[in-house]
């Protein structure tokens, strides 16, 4: 056995070897071992870690890089996701074919905090689809996501972007793009840009109606580098 | 009323009901939303109100406003 080979009488499936110098009969071999990964992670450059390397989450090394977090469907009256990792720079959730049993307004909440939310929004609808114009909120219980009811069972697909979602020291800011059939039948559209007034990090994220249920729907949450 | 709780870190997903403290905020929601609703439709009826003093359709009050 060469100098420097790591003492270990077995080798597990994944395990990887890596030198800290070849050349030299002295150097030591390392092996990095996966257990306790999660299936996907790959093996990325970290000059800090034993033997250069490091399991990791795909795309989390590179700036702009995204990573699935969190997958499921829509029931009930509230979807709540909890415990979010804090190991990311911002957080995007997208929301697609998201159905409701009544024609009622989406909201969104954070940290199951009420009466923090503000924004402006622009919107692009009405009892045709040749109306927009713009509105706010400011100390709503819940940030609301449309402007005019979504019509029942018609598809509603919501992309929701949490900028620097773990700092303490200022306000978070989001925005969401929001496209659905009202209940006028008109194609709608929003961009809305609003703040939640808390300086703790985001760690739970509730989309909900105040009546009836979601139908159908799935979400993605993403970190992002 | 029923929710679906996902730990994100522990990866469950769990469908529970609400707790009471819960349903009786939904009950203020609620009524918030109503009220909402309500001053939003009085709104619309003034709006037709005074466009119908004024002569003009709401198509060319949008034009007026573009």
């Amino acid at each position: 056995m060469a100098a420097g080979f790591p003492v270990k009488a077995n080798y597990a499936t994944g395990d990887v070897l890596t030198a800290t110098n070849m050349n030299d009969l002295a150097g030591t071999l390392n092996y990095i071992d996966p257990t306790g990964k999660t299936n996907g992670y790959v093996l990325t450059r970290n000059s800090s870690a034993t033997g250069g390397l490091e399991w990791a989450a795909a795309g989390g090394g590179s700036t702009g890089g995204m990573t699935s977090i969190a997958t499921g469907s829509f029931s009930g009256s509230t979807v709540n996701l909890t415990s979010i990792s804090g190991s990311y720079k911002d957080l995007k959730l997208e929301i697609r074919n998201l159905q409701l049993s009544t024609n009622i307004e989406p909201t969104i909440s954070v940290n199951g905090l009420t009466g923090i939310y503000n924004a402006a929004a622009v919107w692009q609808g009405g009892t045709t689809g040749n109306s927009s114009g713009t509105y706010y909120q400011n100390g709503k219980t819940k940030l609301e996501l449309c402007y005019d009811q979504p019509k029942a069972s018609a598809s509603i697909s919501i992309d929701i972007y949490f900028h620097d979602y773990t700092n303490t020291t200022s306000y978070k800011l989001l925005q969401a793009n929001i496209a659905f059939q009202n209940t006028y039948n008109a194609r709608e559209s929003i961009w809305l840009a609003g703040n939640a007034t808390t300086y703790n990090a985001i760690t739970d994220i509730s989309l909900s109606i105040a009546s009836g249920s979601f139908n159908a729907g799935t979400y993605i949450l993403y970190g992002v580098n | 009323m029923k929710k679906i709780i996902h730990n994100i870190e522990t990866g469950e997903i769990i469908e529970t009901d609400f707790t009471e403290e819960e349903l009786k905020q939904n009950e203020i929601e609620k009524a918030e939303y109503a009220k909402q609703k309500n001053e939003e439709a009085l709104k619309l009826i003034a709006k037709k109100e005074i466009l119908k003093k004024l002569g003009l359709t709401e198509d060319e009050l949008e034009l007026l406003l573009a």
